[in-house]
Protein backbone atom coordinates (compact mmCIF):
# COMPACT_ATOMS: atom_id res chain seq x y z
CA UNK A 1 0.00 0.00 0.00
CA UNK A 2 2.75 2.43 0.97
CA UNK A 3 6.38 2.44 -0.07
CA UNK A 4 8.82 5.01 1.17
CA UNK A 5 12.22 5.11 -0.45
CA UNK A 6 15.19 6.95 0.99
CA UNK A 7 13.06 9.83 2.24
CA UNK A 8 14.90 12.97 3.29
CA UNK A 9 12.94 15.84 4.77
CA UNK A 10 13.90 19.32 5.88
CA UNK A 11 11.84 21.35 8.34
CA UNK A 12 12.70 24.89 9.40
CA UNK A 13 16.02 24.63 7.57
CA UNK A 14 17.10 21.50 9.38
CA UNK A 15 17.29 17.99 7.98
CA UNK A 16 15.00 15.86 10.13
CA UNK A 17 14.57 12.70 8.07
CA UNK A 18 17.84 11.36 6.74
CA UNK A 19 16.84 8.52 4.46
CA UNK A 20 13.79 6.59 5.68
CA UNK A 21 12.73 3.35 4.01
CA UNK A 22 9.42 1.74 4.89
CA UNK A 23 6.97 -0.65 3.26
CA UNK A 24 3.44 -1.16 4.49
CA UNK A 25 1.02 -3.74 3.15
CA UNK A 26 -2.77 -3.84 3.42
CA UNK A 27 -3.91 -5.08 6.80
CA UNK A 28 -0.69 -4.10 8.57
CA UNK A 29 -0.25 -1.86 11.57
CA UNK A 30 3.23 -0.42 12.05
CA UNK A 31 4.21 1.00 15.41
CA UNK A 32 7.03 3.54 15.58
CA UNK A 33 9.02 4.18 18.73
CA UNK A 34 11.86 6.58 19.22
CA UNK A 35 13.13 9.40 21.38
CA UNK A 36 11.77 12.95 21.10
CA UNK A 37 13.09 14.72 18.04
CA UNK A 38 13.99 11.52 16.21
CA UNK A 39 11.66 12.38 13.32
CA UNK A 40 8.57 10.25 13.99
CA UNK A 41 6.01 13.05 13.61
CA UNK A 42 7.94 14.48 10.67
CA UNK A 43 7.60 11.14 8.91
CA UNK A 44 3.81 11.21 9.27
CA UNK A 45 3.64 14.88 8.26
CA UNK A 46 5.73 14.16 5.17
CA UNK A 47 3.51 11.24 4.17
CA UNK A 48 0.46 13.48 4.63
CA UNK A 49 2.16 16.30 2.73
CA UNK A 50 1.96 19.11 5.28
CA UNK A 51 3.73 22.05 3.65
CA UNK A 52 6.22 22.99 6.36
CA UNK A 53 8.02 19.73 5.63
CA UNK A 54 10.11 19.83 2.45
CA UNK A 55 11.02 16.56 0.81
CA UNK A 56 14.56 16.96 -0.54
CA UNK A 57 15.16 13.39 -1.65
CA UNK A 58 13.37 10.11 -2.02
CA UNK A 59 9.87 9.05 -2.99
CA UNK A 60 6.55 8.17 -1.43
CA UNK A 61 4.47 5.66 -3.37
CA UNK A 62 0.86 5.12 -2.28
CA UNK A 63 -1.18 2.40 -3.93
CA UNK A 64 1.28 2.35 -6.83
CA UNK A 65 1.15 6.12 -7.39
CA UNK A 66 4.03 8.50 -6.73
CA UNK A 67 2.50 11.06 -4.38
CA UNK A 68 5.77 12.80 -3.43
CA UNK A 69 4.76 16.06 -5.13
CA UNK A 70 1.02 15.98 -4.48
CA UNK A 71 -0.67 18.61 -2.31
CA UNK A 72 -2.09 17.60 1.03
CA UNK A 73 -5.77 17.52 0.04
CA UNK A 74 -5.09 15.22 -2.92
CA UNK A 75 -3.32 12.77 -0.65
CA UNK A 76 -6.30 12.90 1.70
CA UNK A 77 -8.63 12.22 -1.20
CA UNK A 78 -6.51 9.25 -2.26
CA UNK A 79 -7.11 7.72 1.16
CA UNK A 80 -4.50 8.95 3.62
CA UNK A 81 -5.74 10.30 6.94
CA UNK A 82 -3.78 11.90 9.76
CA UNK A 83 -4.78 12.13 13.42
CA UNK A 84 -2.72 15.12 14.56
CA UNK A 85 -0.64 14.90 17.69
CA UNK A 86 -1.52 18.46 18.74
CA UNK A 87 -4.38 19.62 16.54
CA UNK A 88 -4.98 23.39 16.42
CA UNK A 89 -8.19 25.17 17.35
CA UNK A 90 -10.03 25.75 14.10
CA UNK A 91 -12.77 28.34 13.63
CA UNK A 92 -15.09 25.86 11.93
CA UNK A 93 -17.80 23.94 13.73
CA UNK A 94 -17.03 20.26 14.13
CA UNK A 95 -20.38 19.17 12.71
CA UNK A 96 -19.90 21.37 9.63
CA UNK A 97 -16.54 19.79 8.90
CA UNK A 98 -17.84 16.27 9.47
CA UNK A 99 -20.79 16.96 7.21
CA UNK A 100 -18.37 18.10 4.52
CA UNK A 101 -15.90 15.20 4.72
CA UNK A 102 -17.98 12.24 5.79
CA UNK A 103 -18.22 9.13 3.68
CA UNK A 104 -21.26 7.28 4.89
CA UNK A 105 -22.76 7.09 8.34
CA UNK A 106 -20.79 8.43 11.30
CA UNK A 107 -23.51 8.80 13.92
CA UNK A 108 -22.46 5.63 15.73
CA UNK A 109 -18.90 6.93 16.01
CA UNK A 110 -20.13 10.24 17.44
CA UNK A 111 -21.73 8.25 20.24
CA UNK A 112 -18.95 5.68 20.57
CA UNK A 113 -16.43 8.51 21.06
CA UNK A 114 -18.72 10.55 23.34
CA UNK A 115 -18.52 13.55 21.02
CA UNK A 116 -22.18 14.50 20.68
CA UNK A 117 -21.84 17.53 22.95
CA UNK A 118 -18.92 18.85 20.93
CA UNK A 119 -20.52 18.83 17.49
CA UNK A 120 -21.81 22.38 17.59
CA UNK A 121 -18.58 23.79 18.90
CA UNK A 122 -15.65 24.99 16.87
CA UNK A 123 -13.10 22.24 16.32
CA UNK A 124 -10.94 21.84 19.44
CA UNK A 125 -12.08 25.18 20.90
CA UNK A 126 -11.69 24.69 24.63
CA UNK A 127 -11.33 20.91 24.20
CA UNK A 128 -9.17 19.03 26.71
CA UNK A 129 -6.29 16.89 25.45
CA UNK A 130 -8.41 13.76 25.50
CA UNK A 131 -11.34 15.47 23.76
CA UNK A 132 -9.04 16.62 20.99
CA UNK A 133 -7.79 13.07 20.45
CA UNK A 134 -11.33 11.71 20.32
CA UNK A 135 -12.18 14.49 17.87
CA UNK A 136 -9.26 13.45 15.66
CA UNK A 137 -10.41 9.83 15.60
CA UNK A 138 -13.97 10.96 14.85
CA UNK A 139 -12.72 12.91 11.86
CA UNK A 140 -10.78 9.88 10.65
CA UNK A 141 -13.95 7.82 11.05
CA UNK A 142 -15.66 10.32 8.78
CA UNK A 143 -12.84 10.21 6.23
CA UNK A 144 -12.51 6.42 6.25
CA UNK A 145 -8.93 6.49 5.00
CA UNK A 146 -7.12 3.41 3.69
CA UNK A 147 -3.96 4.44 5.50
CA UNK A 148 -4.30 5.97 8.95
CA UNK A 149 -1.45 7.98 10.38
CA UNK A 150 -1.90 8.08 14.14
CA UNK A 151 0.44 10.47 15.91
CA UNK A 152 0.43 9.51 19.59
CA UNK A 153 -3.31 8.87 19.69
CA UNK A 154 -3.24 7.98 23.38
CA UNK A 155 -1.17 10.81 24.82
CA UNK A 156 -3.18 12.83 27.35
CA UNK A 157 -6.03 10.30 27.20
CA UNK A 158 -7.16 8.38 30.28
CA UNK A 159 -7.22 4.58 30.25
CA UNK A 160 -10.96 4.33 29.75
CA UNK A 161 -10.82 6.57 26.71
CA UNK A 162 -7.77 4.83 25.28
CA UNK A 163 -10.00 1.78 25.16
CA UNK A 164 -12.81 3.81 23.53
CA UNK A 165 -10.46 5.24 20.91
CA UNK A 166 -8.86 1.85 20.25
CA UNK A 167 -12.19 0.21 19.63
CA UNK A 168 -12.99 2.72 16.89
CA UNK A 169 -9.50 2.46 15.41
CA UNK A 170 -9.87 -1.33 15.26
CA UNK A 171 -13.17 -0.95 13.48
CA UNK A 172 -11.68 1.45 10.96
CA UNK A 173 -8.85 -1.03 10.43
CA UNK A 174 -11.39 -3.79 9.72
CA UNK A 175 -9.85 -5.84 12.52
CA UNK A 176 -13.00 -7.97 12.64
CA UNK A 177 -12.04 -9.36 9.23
CA UNK A 178 -9.42 -11.99 8.65
CA UNK A 179 -5.96 -10.56 8.11
CA UNK A 180 -5.92 -11.38 4.41
CA UNK A 181 -9.23 -9.62 3.82
CA UNK A 182 -8.25 -6.35 5.49
CA UNK A 183 -7.71 -3.47 3.08
CA UNK A 184 -6.71 -0.82 5.61
CA UNK A 185 -3.42 -0.08 7.28
CA UNK A 186 -1.98 2.27 9.88
CA UNK A 187 1.20 3.77 11.25
CA UNK A 188 1.01 4.46 14.97
CA UNK A 189 3.48 6.61 16.83
CA UNK A 190 3.46 5.82 20.50
CA UNK A 191 5.64 6.73 23.44
CA UNK A 192 4.01 4.58 26.02
CA UNK A 193 2.91 1.65 23.90
CA UNK A 194 -0.41 1.57 25.82
CA UNK A 195 -2.40 1.81 22.63
CA UNK A 196 -0.79 -1.43 21.42
CA UNK A 197 -2.49 -3.28 24.26
CA UNK A 198 -5.73 -2.69 22.37
CA UNK A 199 -4.67 -2.14 18.75
CA UNK A 200 -2.34 -4.97 17.85
CA UNK A 201 0.60 -3.98 15.67
CA UNK A 202 2.16 -6.22 13.04
CA UNK A 203 5.63 -4.79 13.41
CA UNK A 204 7.43 -2.11 15.42
CA UNK A 205 10.24 0.18 14.32
CA UNK A 206 12.65 2.34 16.23
CA UNK A 207 13.57 5.73 14.81
CA UNK A 208 16.77 7.43 15.85
CA UNK A 209 18.14 10.64 14.41
CA UNK A 210 15.98 10.62 11.29
CA UNK A 211 16.30 6.97 10.36
CA UNK A 212 14.54 3.73 11.08
CA UNK A 213 17.33 1.88 12.82
CA UNK A 214 15.67 -1.37 13.66
CA UNK A 215 12.44 -3.30 13.35
CA UNK A 216 10.92 -6.35 14.94
CA UNK A 217 7.92 -7.92 16.64
CA UNK A 218 6.23 -5.18 18.72
CA UNK A 219 6.34 -7.08 22.00
CA UNK A 220 10.08 -7.77 21.67
CA UNK A 221 10.88 -4.20 20.66
CA UNK A 222 8.89 -2.80 23.58
CA UNK A 223 10.44 -5.19 26.05
CA UNK A 224 13.90 -4.28 24.82
CA UNK A 225 13.26 -0.53 25.01
CA UNK A 226 11.94 -0.86 28.55
CA UNK A 227 14.89 -2.96 29.60
CA UNK A 228 17.76 -1.29 27.79
CA UNK A 229 16.59 2.11 26.51
CA UNK A 230 16.55 3.09 22.84
CA UNK A 231 20.33 3.07 22.25
CA UNK A 232 21.01 -0.38 23.63
CA UNK A 233 17.79 -1.73 22.20
CA UNK A 234 18.97 -1.00 18.71
CA UNK A 235 22.10 -3.07 19.26
CA UNK A 236 20.16 -6.19 20.12
CA UNK A 237 17.49 -5.96 17.45
CA UNK A 238 18.01 -7.03 13.91
CA UNK A 239 18.69 -3.99 11.76
CA UNK A 240 16.37 -3.69 8.80
CA UNK A 241 18.02 -3.08 5.47
CA UNK B 1 -25.03 43.40 -9.96
CA UNK B 2 -27.03 45.17 -12.67
CA UNK B 3 -30.33 43.79 -13.75
CA UNK B 4 -32.14 43.27 -10.49
CA UNK B 5 -35.34 44.00 -12.38
CA UNK B 6 -37.61 41.02 -13.05
CA UNK B 7 -36.30 37.58 -12.12
CA UNK B 8 -32.94 38.84 -10.93
CA UNK B 9 -34.62 41.26 -8.57
CA UNK B 10 -36.85 38.53 -7.17
CA UNK B 11 -33.85 36.29 -6.57
CA UNK B 12 -31.99 39.09 -4.89
CA UNK B 13 -34.94 39.92 -2.64
CA UNK B 14 -35.21 36.22 -1.90
CA UNK B 15 -31.56 36.22 -0.98
CA UNK B 16 -32.37 38.95 1.50
CA UNK B 17 -35.06 36.73 3.01
CA UNK B 18 -37.98 38.75 1.69
CA UNK B 19 -39.89 35.84 0.22
CA UNK B 20 -40.80 34.41 3.60
CA UNK B 21 -44.07 34.73 5.52
CA UNK B 22 -44.40 38.03 7.29
CA UNK B 23 -46.59 40.12 9.56
CA UNK B 24 -46.18 43.01 7.19
CA UNK B 25 -44.15 44.29 4.29
CA UNK B 26 -42.79 47.58 3.10
CA UNK B 27 -40.81 47.72 -0.13
CA UNK B 28 -39.56 50.85 -1.78
CA UNK B 29 -38.03 50.92 -5.25
CA UNK B 30 -35.92 54.00 -5.76
CA UNK B 31 -38.36 56.65 -4.45
CA UNK B 32 -41.64 54.79 -4.91
CA UNK B 33 -43.39 52.55 -2.38
CA UNK B 34 -44.12 49.39 -4.41
CA UNK B 35 -45.47 47.20 -1.65
CA UNK B 36 -47.12 47.96 1.65
CA UNK B 37 -48.95 45.17 3.39
CA UNK B 38 -50.06 44.67 6.97
CA UNK B 39 -51.14 41.21 8.09
CA UNK B 40 -51.59 41.76 11.81
CA UNK B 41 -54.06 44.07 13.47
CA UNK B 42 -51.65 45.03 16.21
CA UNK B 43 -49.25 46.43 13.62
CA UNK B 44 -49.47 49.73 11.85
CA UNK B 45 -47.28 50.48 8.84
CA UNK B 46 -47.45 53.79 7.01
CA UNK B 47 -45.25 55.58 4.52
CA UNK B 48 -43.43 58.31 6.41
CA UNK B 49 -44.99 60.90 4.09
CA UNK B 50 -48.34 60.10 5.77
CA UNK B 51 -47.05 59.27 9.23
CA UNK B 52 -45.31 62.59 9.64
CA UNK B 53 -48.77 64.20 9.84
CA UNK B 54 -50.21 61.69 12.29
CA UNK B 55 -47.11 60.88 14.35
CA UNK B 56 -45.00 63.99 13.84
CA UNK B 57 -43.82 63.86 17.46
CA UNK B 58 -41.54 60.96 16.65
CA UNK B 59 -39.72 62.58 13.75
CA UNK B 60 -36.30 64.08 14.50
CA UNK B 61 -36.78 63.61 18.21
CA UNK B 62 -33.98 61.10 18.87
CA UNK B 63 -31.74 62.57 16.17
CA UNK B 64 -31.27 66.23 15.39
CA UNK B 65 -31.72 67.29 11.76
CA UNK B 66 -28.56 69.35 12.24
CA UNK B 67 -26.42 66.40 13.38
CA UNK B 68 -24.48 66.36 10.11
CA UNK B 69 -24.87 67.02 6.42
CA UNK B 70 -26.62 63.69 5.86
CA UNK B 71 -29.34 64.26 8.46
CA UNK B 72 -29.69 67.70 6.88
CA UNK B 73 -30.15 66.13 3.44
CA UNK B 74 -32.96 63.98 4.83
CA UNK B 75 -34.65 66.85 6.64
CA UNK B 76 -34.43 69.06 3.54
CA UNK B 77 -35.66 66.38 1.16
CA UNK B 78 -39.14 65.02 0.57
CA UNK B 79 -40.19 62.50 3.22
CA UNK B 80 -39.74 58.85 2.23
CA UNK B 81 -39.40 55.70 4.28
CA UNK B 82 -41.69 53.91 6.68
CA UNK B 83 -43.39 54.24 10.03
CA UNK B 84 -44.00 51.03 11.98
CA UNK B 85 -45.89 50.81 15.23
CA UNK B 86 -46.81 47.83 17.39
CA UNK B 87 -49.60 48.29 19.87
CA UNK B 88 -49.16 47.84 23.57
CA UNK B 89 -48.75 44.32 24.87
CA UNK B 90 -48.72 42.58 21.50
CA UNK B 91 -46.15 40.02 20.48
CA UNK B 92 -45.78 39.79 16.72
CA UNK B 93 -44.37 36.37 15.88
CA UNK B 94 -43.73 36.66 12.16
CA UNK B 95 -41.19 39.30 11.19
CA UNK B 96 -41.99 42.51 9.39
CA UNK B 97 -40.00 42.74 6.21
CA UNK B 98 -38.77 45.95 4.69
CA UNK B 99 -36.65 46.54 1.62
CA UNK B 100 -35.11 49.49 -0.13
CA UNK B 101 -34.06 48.90 -3.69
CA UNK B 102 -31.98 51.26 -5.80
CA UNK B 103 -31.86 50.71 -9.54
CA UNK B 104 -31.61 54.30 -10.84
CA UNK B 105 -28.09 55.50 -11.55
CA UNK B 106 -27.07 58.56 -9.59
CA UNK B 107 -30.10 58.33 -7.26
CA UNK B 108 -29.87 59.79 -3.80
CA UNK B 109 -32.34 57.68 -1.84
CA UNK B 110 -33.27 59.76 1.20
CA UNK B 111 -35.25 58.01 3.91
CA UNK B 112 -36.71 58.69 7.27
CA UNK B 113 -37.88 55.60 9.17
CA UNK B 114 -39.54 55.47 12.57
CA UNK B 115 -40.24 52.35 14.60
CA UNK B 116 -42.41 52.59 17.70
CA UNK B 117 -42.99 49.72 20.09
CA UNK B 118 -45.53 50.47 22.74
CA UNK B 119 -45.30 49.00 26.24
CA UNK B 120 -44.45 45.29 26.32
CA UNK B 121 -44.77 44.92 22.54
CA UNK B 122 -42.43 42.49 20.78
CA UNK B 123 -41.37 42.61 17.15
CA UNK B 124 -38.76 41.33 14.71
CA UNK B 125 -37.88 43.36 11.65
CA UNK B 126 -35.91 41.99 8.72
CA UNK B 127 -34.66 44.79 6.56
CA UNK B 128 -32.99 44.28 3.20
CA UNK B 129 -31.26 46.84 1.06
CA UNK B 130 -30.33 46.14 -2.48
CA UNK B 131 -28.62 48.33 -5.01
CA UNK B 132 -27.67 47.79 -8.62
CA UNK B 133 -26.98 51.29 -9.84
CA UNK B 134 -23.99 53.55 -10.39
CA UNK B 135 -23.03 56.58 -8.32
CA UNK B 136 -26.01 55.94 -6.08
CA UNK B 137 -26.42 56.98 -2.50
CA UNK B 138 -28.56 55.71 0.37
CA UNK B 139 -29.04 58.18 3.20
CA UNK B 140 -31.37 57.30 6.01
CA UNK B 141 -32.46 58.55 9.38
CA UNK B 142 -33.96 55.81 11.51
CA UNK B 143 -35.43 56.40 14.95
CA UNK B 144 -36.52 53.69 17.34
CA UNK B 145 -38.81 54.35 20.30
CA UNK B 146 -39.01 51.33 22.55
CA UNK B 147 -41.39 51.81 25.42
CA UNK B 148 -41.17 50.00 28.74
CA UNK B 149 -40.66 46.26 28.52
CA UNK B 150 -40.74 46.16 24.72
CA UNK B 151 -38.44 43.90 22.69
CA UNK B 152 -37.21 44.55 19.17
CA UNK B 153 -34.80 42.65 16.97
CA UNK B 154 -33.80 44.59 13.89
CA UNK B 155 -31.80 42.65 11.32
CA UNK B 156 -30.37 44.38 8.29
CA UNK B 157 -28.97 42.26 5.48
CA UNK B 158 -27.54 44.52 2.86
CA UNK B 159 -26.39 43.98 -0.65
CA UNK B 160 -25.00 47.19 -2.07
CA UNK B 161 -23.67 47.89 -5.53
CA UNK B 162 -19.96 48.56 -6.14
CA UNK B 163 -20.53 52.23 -6.33
CA UNK B 164 -23.05 52.80 -3.54
CA UNK B 165 -22.43 55.26 -0.74
CA UNK B 166 -24.39 54.52 2.40
CA UNK B 167 -24.97 56.91 5.28
CA UNK B 168 -27.46 55.58 7.85
CA UNK B 169 -28.06 57.72 10.93
CA UNK B 170 -29.72 55.71 13.64
CA UNK B 171 -30.82 56.31 17.21
CA UNK B 172 -32.80 54.16 19.60
CA UNK B 173 -34.48 55.34 22.80
CA UNK B 174 -34.96 52.48 25.21
CA UNK B 175 -37.25 52.94 28.17
CA UNK B 176 -37.15 50.84 31.32
CA UNK B 177 -36.72 47.09 30.67
CA UNK B 178 -36.75 47.51 26.88
CA UNK B 179 -34.49 45.36 24.69
CA UNK B 180 -33.01 46.30 21.34
CA UNK B 181 -31.02 43.80 19.30
CA UNK B 182 -29.53 45.23 16.14
CA UNK B 183 -27.86 42.98 13.58
CA UNK B 184 -26.06 44.53 10.65
CA UNK B 185 -24.85 42.23 7.91
CA UNK B 186 -23.14 43.68 4.85
CA UNK B 187 -21.15 41.28 2.72
CA UNK B 188 -20.61 42.96 -0.61
CA UNK B 189 -18.45 45.78 -1.84
CA UNK B 190 -19.73 49.28 -1.31
CA UNK B 191 -17.91 52.47 -2.11
CA UNK B 192 -18.55 53.83 1.36
CA UNK B 193 -20.60 52.82 4.38
CA UNK B 194 -20.54 55.09 7.38
CA UNK B 195 -22.77 54.17 10.27
CA UNK B 196 -22.72 54.44 14.02
CA UNK B 197 -26.11 53.81 15.60
CA UNK B 198 -26.69 55.18 19.09
CA UNK B 199 -28.79 53.59 21.80
CA UNK B 200 -29.90 55.50 24.92
CA UNK B 201 -30.74 53.12 27.72
CA UNK B 202 -33.01 53.73 30.68
CA UNK B 203 -33.19 51.55 33.74
CA UNK B 204 -32.56 47.84 33.12
CA UNK B 205 -32.73 48.27 29.36
CA UNK B 206 -30.61 46.07 27.12
CA UNK B 207 -28.98 46.98 23.79
CA UNK B 208 -26.94 44.60 21.68
CA UNK B 209 -25.27 45.55 18.43
CA UNK B 210 -23.89 42.80 16.21
CA UNK B 211 -22.09 43.62 12.98
CA UNK B 212 -20.96 41.10 10.42
CA UNK B 213 -19.06 42.90 7.70
CA UNK B 214 -17.12 41.75 4.69
CA UNK B 215 -15.47 44.72 3.02
CA UNK B 216 -13.96 43.73 -0.28
CA UNK B 217 -12.40 45.09 -3.39
CA UNK B 218 -11.59 48.63 -2.29
CA UNK B 219 -14.58 49.24 -0.04
CA UNK B 220 -14.43 51.86 2.64
CA UNK B 221 -16.40 51.09 5.82
CA UNK B 222 -16.56 53.13 8.98
CA UNK B 223 -18.92 51.28 11.24
CA UNK B 224 -19.58 51.25 14.92
CA UNK B 225 -22.12 51.42 17.67
CA UNK B 226 -22.68 53.62 20.67
CA UNK B 227 -24.48 52.60 23.84
CA UNK B 228 -25.22 55.25 26.43
CA UNK B 229 -26.27 53.47 29.57
CA UNK B 230 -28.11 56.19 31.45
CA UNK B 231 -30.34 54.00 33.62
CA UNK B 232 -29.35 51.85 36.55
CA UNK B 233 -28.84 48.19 35.73
CA UNK B 234 -28.80 48.75 31.98
CA UNK B 235 -26.68 46.45 29.85
CA UNK B 236 -25.08 46.67 26.44
CA UNK B 237 -22.99 44.63 24.09
CA UNK B 238 -21.26 45.68 20.87
CA UNK B 239 -19.84 42.78 18.91
CA UNK B 240 -18.33 42.90 15.45
CA UNK B 241 -16.72 40.51 13.02
CA UNK B 242 -15.02 42.38 10.23
CA UNK B 243 -13.19 41.09 7.18
CA UNK B 244 -11.19 43.51 5.12
CA UNK B 245 -10.08 42.24 1.75
CA UNK B 246 -8.14 44.95 -0.05
CA UNK B 247 -10.40 47.41 1.74
CA UNK B 248 -10.25 50.05 4.42
CA UNK B 249 -12.32 49.42 7.53
CA UNK B 250 -12.67 51.40 10.71
CA UNK B 251 -14.54 49.43 13.36
CA UNK B 252 -15.47 51.53 16.33
CA UNK B 253 -17.57 51.30 19.41
CA UNK B 254 -18.32 53.40 22.45
CA UNK B 255 -19.97 52.23 25.62
CA UNK B 256 -20.80 54.80 28.26
CA UNK B 257 -21.68 53.80 31.78
CA UNK B 258 -23.54 56.76 33.26
CA UNK B 259 -25.54 54.93 35.91
CA UNK B 260 -24.69 52.52 38.67
CA UNK B 261 -24.82 48.79 38.07
CA UNK B 262 -24.68 49.22 34.32
CA UNK B 263 -22.67 46.66 32.43
CA UNK B 264 -21.17 46.81 28.96
CA UNK B 265 -18.95 44.62 26.82
CA UNK B 266 -17.40 45.21 23.43
CA UNK B 267 -15.70 42.75 21.12
CA UNK B 268 -14.10 43.68 17.78
CA UNK B 269 -12.55 40.86 15.77
CA UNK B 270 -10.91 41.62 12.46
CA UNK B 271 -9.62 39.35 9.73
CA UNK B 272 -7.31 40.75 7.09
CA UNK B 273 -7.18 39.31 3.61
CA UNK B 274 -4.89 40.73 0.97
CA UNK B 275 -3.78 44.30 1.46
CA UNK B 276 -6.62 45.49 3.63
CA UNK B 277 -6.62 47.82 6.59
CA UNK B 278 -8.61 47.36 9.79
CA UNK B 279 -8.55 50.02 12.44
CA UNK B 280 -10.45 49.15 15.59
CA UNK B 281 -11.34 51.90 18.03
CA UNK B 282 -13.07 50.48 21.08
CA UNK B 283 -13.90 53.14 23.65
CA UNK B 284 -15.22 52.85 27.17
CA UNK B 285 -16.37 55.80 29.22
CA UNK B 286 -17.67 55.88 32.73
CA UNK B 287 -19.02 58.75 34.78
CA UNK B 288 -20.06 56.82 37.88
CA UNK B 289 -18.26 54.45 40.16
CA UNK B 290 -20.23 51.27 40.08
CA UNK B 291 -20.08 50.10 36.46
CA UNK B 292 -18.62 47.10 34.72
CA UNK B 293 -17.18 47.84 31.29
CA UNK B 294 -14.84 45.73 29.20
CA UNK B 295 -13.60 45.36 25.66
CA UNK B 296 -11.46 43.04 23.61
CA UNK B 297 -10.14 43.58 20.14
CA UNK B 298 -8.11 41.32 17.89
CA UNK B 299 -6.96 41.48 14.29
CA UNK B 300 -5.41 38.56 12.48
CA UNK B 301 -5.09 36.79 9.18
CA UNK B 302 -6.22 33.32 8.17
CA UNK B 303 -4.13 30.94 10.26
CA UNK B 304 -2.02 28.57 8.18
CA UNK B 305 -2.21 25.73 10.65
CA UNK B 306 -6.01 25.88 10.54
CA UNK B 307 -5.93 25.98 6.76
CA UNK B 308 -3.67 22.94 6.47
CA UNK B 309 -5.64 21.10 9.09
CA UNK B 310 -8.73 21.37 6.90
CA UNK B 311 -6.77 20.55 3.75
CA UNK B 312 -5.46 17.40 5.46
CA UNK B 313 -9.11 16.34 5.59
CA UNK B 314 -9.25 16.43 1.80
CA UNK B 315 -10.61 19.96 1.37
CA UNK B 316 -9.04 22.06 -1.38
CA UNK B 317 -7.40 25.33 -0.40
CA UNK B 318 -10.08 27.75 -1.59
CA UNK B 319 -12.85 25.82 0.09
CA UNK B 320 -10.83 25.56 3.29
CA UNK B 321 -10.46 29.35 3.22
CA UNK B 322 -14.17 29.92 2.78
CA UNK B 323 -14.93 27.48 5.61
CA UNK B 324 -12.65 29.48 7.88
CA UNK B 325 -14.19 32.76 6.79
CA UNK B 326 -17.63 31.30 7.39
CA UNK B 327 -16.51 30.22 10.83
CA UNK B 328 -14.99 33.60 11.62
CA UNK B 329 -18.22 35.41 10.79
CA UNK B 330 -20.28 33.10 12.96
CA UNK B 331 -20.75 35.47 15.85
CA UNK B 332 -23.46 33.49 17.63
CA UNK B 333 -26.12 36.20 17.80
CA UNK B 334 -28.35 35.73 20.81
CA UNK B 335 -32.00 36.60 21.25
CA UNK B 336 -33.24 36.36 17.66
CA UNK B 337 -35.89 33.96 16.34
CA UNK B 338 -34.64 30.86 14.47
CA UNK B 339 -36.14 32.04 11.16
CA UNK B 340 -34.05 35.22 11.24
CA UNK B 341 -30.98 33.30 12.28
CA UNK B 342 -31.51 31.11 9.22
CA UNK B 343 -31.68 34.19 7.00
CA UNK B 344 -28.42 35.48 8.42
CA UNK B 345 -26.78 32.07 8.04
CA UNK B 346 -28.04 31.82 4.49
CA UNK B 347 -26.64 35.23 3.56
CA UNK B 348 -23.26 34.32 5.04
CA UNK B 349 -23.26 30.90 3.36
CA UNK B 350 -23.93 32.42 -0.05
CA UNK B 351 -21.14 34.94 0.51
CA UNK B 352 -18.65 32.37 1.78
CA UNK B 353 -19.22 30.09 -1.20
CA UNK B 354 -18.80 33.01 -3.59
CA UNK B 355 -15.76 34.47 -1.90
CA UNK B 356 -13.08 32.29 -3.51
Amino acid sequence: MLEIENLKVVAEGKEILKGVNLKIKEGEVHAIFGPNGSGKSTLLAAIMGLPSYKITEGRIIFRGKDITGLPVWERAKLGIGLAFQSPPEVSVRLDKLLERIKKGEIEKYVDALNMRNYLERNINAGFSGGERKRGEILQLAAQKPDLMLLDEPESGVDMENIYVISKVINELLEKEKRIKERKKAAIVITHTGYILDFVSASIAHIMMDGKIVCSGPPADVMRNIKKNGYEKCVECMEVEE
Amino acid sequence: MRGVHGGGRMNSLKQLGLDEKSAGKFIMDNEIVTELKVENEAVEILPSSEAIEKYGEYYFKAISPDKDKYTKMVSDGSVNGYFIRVKEGHTIDLPIQTAFVITDDGLKQLLHNVIVLEKNARLNILSGCLASAYRDMHVSVTEFYLDEGSYLTYTMIHNWARDTEVYPRTAAMLKKNATFISNYISLTRAKMIQSSPVAYLDENAIARFYSILYAKDGSKFDIGGIAKMNGEGSRSEIISRVISQDSDVVSRGLIEGNANHSKGHMECSGLLLGSGIIHTIPELKSSVENVDLSHEAAIGKLAEDELYYLMARGIVEDEAKSLLIRGFLDVGIKGIPPAIREQIDRAIDIMAVASF
